[in-house]
């Protein structure tokens, strides 16, 4: 529970510097690789409550949309396949916060990725630093 | 038993979220704001309260009495909140709270302080979607100047009225208002601030400045 608690404090520190960055003009999709990174150190029913009190704050319509589906979705897929490779854990979580936002990218903007792969490379990279912090903080070798 | 009992909270909890995400998402826009920093004080003692809240009921009275002599929302415009914003970086969307409840159909424009800032996109029966100025996807038949040259205005992070002819006179400090179908014709949208060549050299582009910042939207007036 306490590992938990931790969680939820990283998920709405998170979430704090994404709105006032995105106040500011900057837009990244921090919660979105804070989400992956929960997918490597929690289990099932603590990364699903991480997933959809995320979902619960940033949708902003009434009804579901690609970018929020991938949202809730990826992490949990994330969570399912972490030991199929059997790399270094940190390896793992960077190629799923690549790939995950690509699946973002194509979901929520299909003809035009290719306008907006500077954000792209931006969100992994800010993505990955954050990760990292998590990792510090959270992870226990098993 | 004590991990058993931990994953039966998380259930519960994530019950409850779901039930939340679809029955009450005001409350997430409610938790949302309050993370973005959009929270009223709620700090002092009990007389600096009460001498606070004098001082505010007779700002309040000042202000109504101001009100009453201004003119209400234009007719066939309806006020509406913005609820809240798309939270990542492919569109510029806002959602308001009017929907087709309130007669709101797509298409109708939306305006701040009587300049143009979008177009309604989606409409659900309590809120709409607005897609704003600054949305990639957003382009309008615009006028430039005292002169109406004709131009096309581009939406994204930093708009531009593309595909003025080279011929035109764009100055510094044109007005660009719609001349879109379907959009109130002569509606402001921002001024000139710089002119260019197209990649292609055969128009001119004029970049632009706004009077308004988007991210601060708090109310805005859609057409009906």
């Amino acid at each position: 529970m306490i590992r938990v608690l931790g969680g939820l404090i990283i998920l709405f520190l998170a979430l704090v510097l994404q709105f006032s960055l995105a106040t500011a003009g900057i837009r990244l999709g921090l919660s979105f690789a804070i989400l992956i990174s929960f997918a490597f150190l929690f289990e099932f029913w603590e990364l699903a409550f991480f997933v959809l009190l995320t979902v619960f704050i940033l949708n902003w319509q009434p009804a579901a949309s690609p970018e929020i589906l991938t949202f809730a979705l990826f992490p949990l897929a994330v969570y399912f396949c972490r030991n199929i490779l059997h790399w270094r854990i940190w390896l793992e979580n960077l190629l799923a916060l690549a790939l995950g936002f690509l699946v973002l990218y194509f979901a929520a903007a299909p003809a035009g990725f290719f306008l907006y792969w500077q954000s792209f490379l931006l969100d992994v990279a800010a993505g990955a630093l954050l990760s990292g912090i998590v990792f510090l903080i959270l992870y226990r070798p098993k | 038993m004590k991990k058993r009992g931990g994953q039966l909270l998380l259930i519960a909890c994530i019950t409850a979220f779901a039930a939340l995400i679809f029955l009450k998402p005001q409350y997430g826009v409610a938790l949302r704001m309050f993370l973005a920093g959009e929270r009223a004080a709620a700090t002092g003692t009990a007389p600096d309260l009460a001498a606070e809240n004098e001082v505010l009921k007779s700002q309040l009275a000042e202000l109504q009495a101001v009100a009453a002599q201004l003119p209400a929302a234009p007719s066939h415009y309806l006020r509406a909140m913005v609820y809240s914003r798309y939270p990542l970086n492919f569109k510029n969307e806002i959602l308001v709270n009017v929907g087709s409840n309130n007669g709101i159909a797509a298409g109708d424009a939306v305006i701040f302080r009587g300049i143009l800032v979008g177009a309604v996109e989606k409409v659900f029966p309590g809120s709409a979607l607005v897609q704003t100025v600054f949305d990639d996807h957003f382009k309008i038949p615009v006028r430039v100047g005292p002169a109406g040259n004709d131009g096309l205005f581009v939406g994204g992070t930093s708009p531009r009225v593309a595909s003025i002819a080279k011929t035109a006179k764009v100055s510094l400090g044109d007005i660009v208002y719609a001349a879109g179908e379907g959009t109130p014709y002569g509606l402001p949208m921002a001024l000139v601030a710089s002119t260019s060549t197209s990649p292609d050299g055969l128009f001119e582009e004029a970049g632009l400045r706004f009077a308004y910042d988007v991210n601060t939207l708090q109310t805005v007036l859609v057409a009906q």
